[in-house]
């Protein structure tokens, strides 16, 4: 299985979805540590060097910040509780348009190590997601679409292509502007409305040429409206859901019954779709294999951390690392 | 198979007429050139015979177009892909994915074409244009002639059997122009496909055409062969001009008919006496110093171990490939670019740490996108703002606008002027400081003769014994009219450096057609032989 | 024969098209909401469920916005815009969220029609998240806030009656539309934080949110999370965005006006005659 460089896109992203399902149901901070650590493990050794695989140093970088703010945020505006008080702040009270809330006070290590913990989901979560985001081409991603989003899709294939293209034109607008001697640092009017015009006149050309090459002469939806009503009555029966889920009362019936709709309503709108594709990406018994194992991954979560669990755990977590290697772009 | 029939349009927002009473056929498989000033309607014309204009850009439409017996008012240009196709200006403005295969395929998957049925097509493609190299690279990293060549296999996967090209070899260099043109000839020849191209650069296609439309100014139309139309048509490539001048019947339409025809006048010819302008030039001071410049971007050299030197009067040309490092050389020599290695000195100072008035009285600039210097909404308030950007007496810059180009409405906005126009406009912002250095990067694109002729009497009387012009250039004619010198460069190193006479005529990618017919003399262009020959 | 007909006409004539969006938004706006009044037995499976439900509504209005609804034209409107919008967060200053992108959103959405303007704000922000790595659980709310504010460009009145006046109409326009921005920039803030309050604010916090509490008491917590969190970059923002569109959105609408009379663009019906009363 060493052929296999990276996996299919959406294996991916069900990796990642696995984990920050599993991350949401853990406990403690052994669990939540070993998914953070593998799943870094395994972007960091599989990612490549394109600009989205950035992705998991900006979530890296997102996360530490959630965890001290949340940890700031604890400390300050602390409830009283018992414990060993490890230092204190003078007490503050808000004035009563601000609901008199309390503001610093004694803080005690077991406050401490509770945020913590709490925060660290946060974290896993953000990793999660962030690993998968780095390691799954947006591009090809896109192309896995089904047809329902095919437009959707061709948009984000024209803006993920062109954003390097105009942040290529900024750098060289910004340097024409010098050449008319302006020394203004940012001077946003100079080189915005050549960058607009430009990327104006670029939209016109392009749908000129998507026009003459024939797209758009098979509608993809246009046959019938079910689709939309049964996404209608879906979304009706989601707020119902919600509505129950506010008040306190059961709501896990209304929003089944609503998923059942809205799934429904796309998959019979999906099948109005007439394109094809051309040498779709394969599917193959690696992503199989991932997909398998990060569902155990999150059955597994749910249990109570011993040595056997943590293991498991690990092992799971790092299941892509055993079927893919690295790729490395030649730029 | 493409058959007007008093075809007349007007543009709801331009309010002329651009098109009366157009009647003509274009027979099946032929080579077919569009020639015409800009502005006469070529691209216009070019997209009125796939239904383009009106269907996609609005405007008034009157008669009747078909094409392979389909009328073009009652079906879409998406109707119609079958049948013809079209590739525009800047062919990398259409791309719509990322890589090579997946543009070819864009077009059929929406169709919703069988994948095995793509499959075969894609690899039919890549084999026809010579893309199978490149099928899995990046469009972002392709050449002028790669991205024009997947651009015409993209839409010829669609088995259409009209293809319209509109200037595909206008931003190229002379020999990718070369083996864009002779595919096109082959799809032609081998395919049996009907090409229609509209192109300014007669000199690069009348070898292939078959058939001319000639659009003139006054929006008339004639259509015939090609020595039919150049018996007396405004337009003419130099040989034919040349061929004319000398009162020849007939018309020469490659290099090699104008050698046999003109083997006897070339033979009596007096070798040509250049004025030595070296001694002179020796004497006056040099005005830019490059020395031992290297430029790297990441690992790859753009430059490599560049040394020039420019003196006042000079008019040098730089040539060479595209990413030959020819734009990299001139931004770096107007100080917006940071180098390694070497310095490079203007006027004895680094326009690197110059700003504002003080670089800008120092080099003008006009970059490959003239329109990047442009922001106000009206000429007016263009030129006004470029009196107080350069700091001079209100007024100057138009004045220098009018004497460039006379006869602009101020109030248009700088995006619907012309190429040229808007080429004028960028040249009188850049010359209201009277900067010693002017330096154009390909400021040829997209101008038709006229334009040029007033680019080259622009660049001409710009240059006195305080300046010099630096061009890019890959306009063969253009160069060997108005430079002094050539420097060719590639892959980051000057290969040649001489007087344009001796560069330009040693070398075959870079002879102008008439340097190629009085081979070996050292002609350069019409004019220079006329001169001579009214000396005697 | 005649009722069917009726039907379907009904069906066709967007008002199916606009129930489901604002259906949508409704639960998007909950979504973002929920902390303020969720009912302490659904505590726990609220923060889940939302988390998990926000990527699903934003998906929903894409695909209603765009499957079978977009002419040629828009769709390439649509994909340049959001590149250049997306380039231009790329270029902002950067650290306090000087980011042009929303004077992009709202200038679009302005010249272009309500629906349109929804769309691309989901499809900018969603374009530059996949290319720059900002993938994350905030993105759906990110989405649908900036559709929220498109939509709201689109649909701000237009100025015809109040004068005859054409400068001093498009001067009342752009005024109209900078305010616009400066507020939009402040809810956004106000948004986005409400959404990370469940999650930054830890339940031991005496500024974290009670389940099943006073709406009112909820609120004043959240104020005061929000002014000790994000209060100090949203207003620079919301300043920085109102002077952008006071003096680029004239030049901007230009252009894009110009672009759509060339192109022959026409987006909707409707807004297409309100374009050419201005």
């Amino acid at each position: 299985m060493t052929d296999v460089k990276t996996l299919h896109p959406l294996a991916w992203w069900g990796w990642g979805i696995c984990l920050a399902i599993a991350s949401s149901r853990a406990q403690g901070v052994g669990a939540l540590g070993l998914i953070i650590i593998a799943a870094s493990t395994v972007a960091f050794s599989r990612k490549s060097n394109d600009p989205w695989s950035a992705a998991l140093v900006i979530g890296i970088k997102i996360s530490l910040v959630a965890l001290t703010l949340r940890m700031f945020i604890a400390i300050l505006f602390g409830v009283p509780g018992q414990g060993k008080v490890l230092f204190t702040i003078p007490r503050v009270r808000l004035p009563e348009w601000m609901a008199g809330i309390l503001l610093g006070g004694d803080v005690t290590l077991e406050r401490i190590r509770f945020v913590f913990t709490e925060s660290l989901t946060i974290f896993a979560l953000i990793i999660a997601i962030a690993a998968a985001s780095s390691l799954a081409n947006p591009k090809q991603t896109l192309r896995t679409l089904p047809g329902i989003l095919h437009e959707a899709g061709v948009a984000l294939i024209i803006a993920t292509t062109l954003i390097p293209h105009f942040a290529m034109s900024v750098r060289r607008i910004r340097q024409a502007r010098t050449l008319r001697g302006d020394q203004q640092r940012f001077g946003f009017k100079k080189t915005l409305v050549p960058l607009f015009e430009e990327s104006l006149e670029h939209a016109l050309v392009l749908a000129e040429s998507m026009e003459a090459r024939g797209y758009g002469r098979n509608p993809s939806r246009k046959v019938s409206s079910a689709p939309a009503v049964m996404l209608l009555l879906g979304l009706v029966a989601l707020l119902f859901a919600l509505l129950q889920l506010v008040i306190g009362a059961s709501f896990q019936l209304p929003l089944l019954a609503s998923a059942l709709l809205v799934v429904s309503g796309l998959i019979i709108g999906n099948k109005q779709n007439l394109r094809t594709r051309y040498r779709p990406i394969p599917w193959r018994r690696n992503e199989t294999f991932v997909m398998i194992s990060s569902i155990v991954l999150i059955v597994i979560s749910g249990f109570t951390t011993n040595s056997m669990v943590a293991l498991a755990l690990l092992v799971l977590t790092l299941t892509p690392l055993l079927v893919t290697s690295r790729e490395v772009n030649p730029s | 198979m493409i058959r007007f029939v008093n075809v007349t349009l007007v543009y709801p927002y331009v309010q002329r007429t651009i098109f009366e009473n157009l009647s003509f056929d274009v027979p099946e498989g032929e080579f077919v050139l569009v020639m015409g000033d800009t502005g006469a309607g070529k691209s216009t014309l070019l997209k009125l015979m796939n239904g383009l204009v009106p269907h996609h850009t609005g405007g008034i439409f009157s008669g009747t177009i078909t094409v392979d017996g389909h009328d073009t008012a009652l079906h879409k240009p998406r109707d119609l892909v079958d049948v013809i196709a079209i590739v525009g200006q800047n062919p990398a403005l259409g791309f719509v994915t990322d890589t090579v295969e997946e543009e070819l395929v864009f077009g059929m998957e929406s169709l919703g074409v069988a994948p095995d049925v793509m499959r075969k097509r894609v690899e039919d493609m890549l084999d026809l244009l010579a893309l199978a190299p490149l099928r899995n690279r990046k469009l972002s990293s392709l050449s002028g002639g790669e991205a024009q060549r997947v651009a015409i296999a993209s839409v010829l996967t669609m088995n259409p059997k009209i293809l319209l090209l509109d200037e595909p070899t206008s931003a190229l260099d002379p020999i990718a122009a070369e083996e864009v043109l002779a595919t096109l000839s082959r799809l032609v020849h081998d395919l049996g496909i009907t090409v229609v191209i509209a192109e300014h650069k007669l000199e690069r296609v009348l070898q292939f055409v078959d058939r001319v439309i000639y659009v003139r100014e006054e929006r008339s139309v004639a259509v015939g062969l090609p020595h039919e139309i150049f018996k007396d048509s405004e337009l003419a490539p130099p040989i034919i001009q040349l061929s004319r001048a000398l009162s020849n019947k007939q018309v020469p339409l490659t290099v090699r008919d104008a050698r046999r025809q003109l083997s006897e006048f070339a033979s009596s010819l007096r070798p040509i006496d250049r004025l030595d302008t070296s001694k002179e030039q020796d004497e006056s001071a040099p005005l830019l110093q490059i020395e031992n410049l290297t430029v790297k971007y990441g690992s790859k050299t753009a430059l490599k171990n560049i040394s020039l030197t420019v003196k006042t009067g000079e008019i040098v040309a730089i040539m060479g490939r595209n990413g030959a490092g020819k734009s990299t050389l001139l931004t770096s020599m107007v100080g917006i670019r940071e180098f390694d290695t070497g310095s490079i000195l203007v006027a004895r100072q680094d326009p690197r740490k110059l700003k504002g008035k003080a670089l800008i009285s120092l080099v003008g600039f006009v970059p490959q996108e003239a329109s990047d210097l442009l922001y106000a909404q009206s000429v007016g308030e263009e030129l006004r703002n470029s009196d107080s950007d350069n700091l001079v007496a209100s007024g100057t810059t138009s004045e220098l606008f009018a004497q460039l180009l006379p006869g602009i409405d101020s109030s248009v906005h700088p995006r619907d002027l012309s190429e040229g126009e808007r080429l004028s406009l960028v040249l009188a912002i850049v010359l209201a400081n009277k900067p010693p250095l002017l330096v154009l990067d390909e400021p040829t694109r997209g101008l038709d003769y006229q334009a040029k002729k007033r680019l080259v009497s622009a660049v001409r009387s710009t240059v006195t014994s305080e300046s010099a012009v630096i061009l890019a250039s890959h306009d063969v004619e253009l160069v060997a009219e108005l430079a002094t010198r050539v420097v060719v460069l590639a892959e980051g190193e000057v290969v040649a450096d001489g007087p344009a006479a001796d560069i330009l005529t040693s070398s075959p990618a870079f002879a102008p057609q008439v340097a190629k017919v009085l081979a070996p003399a050292k002609w350069l262009t019409v004019n220079e032989v006329l001169a001579s020959l009214e000396r005697e | 024969m005649m009722r069917t007909e009726a039907i379907s006409q009904f069906l066709r004539s967007g008002i199916l098209s606009s129930a489901i969006l604002a259906s949508a938004s409704f639960i998007g706006l909950i979504a973002f909401t929920w902390p303020l009044f969720i009912a302490a037995e659904n505590d726990g499976a609220a923060r889940w469920l939302f988390i998990a439900l926000m990527p699903v509504i934003a998906v929903i209005t894409i695909i209603e916005l765009t499957a079978g609804q977009m002419n040629v034209k828009m769709l390439a409107f649509l994909g340049v815009l959001s590149a250049t919008g997306a380039a231009l967060r790329a270029i902002g200053a950067g650290a306090v969220g000087l980011e042009p992108i929303w004077f992009l959103i709202i200038i679009g959405g302005r010249a272009l029609g309500r629906k349109f303007g929804f769309l691309l704000g989901l499809i900018t922000m969603l374009a530059s998240a996949l290319l720059t790595g900002g993938v994350g659980p905030w993105l759906a709310f990110q989405m649908m806030c900036a559709a929220w504010i498109g939509w709201g460009a689109g649909a701000l009145p237009r100025i015809t009656r109040l004068t005859e006046v054409r400068r001093v109409k498009q001067f009342f326009e752009i005024a109209l539309l900078a305010t616009y921005g400066a507020l939009t920039a402040l809810l956004f803030g106000l948004l986005m934080d409400l959404q990370l309050w469940p999650w930054i604010a830890s339940p031991s916090s005496t500024i974290a949110y009670i389940p099943g509490g006073d709406v009112i008491e909820n609120v004043q917590r959240f104020m005061v999370f929000h002014l000790a969190t994000a209060l100090a970059w949203d207003i620079p923002r919301a300043i920085f965005n109102g002077i952008l569109i006071l003096f680029l959105g004239r030049p901007i609408l230009n252009s894009l006006s110009r672009a759509m009379r060339r192109g022959n663009v026409v987006i909707d019906r409707v807004h297409a005659r309100e374009q050419m009363v201005v």
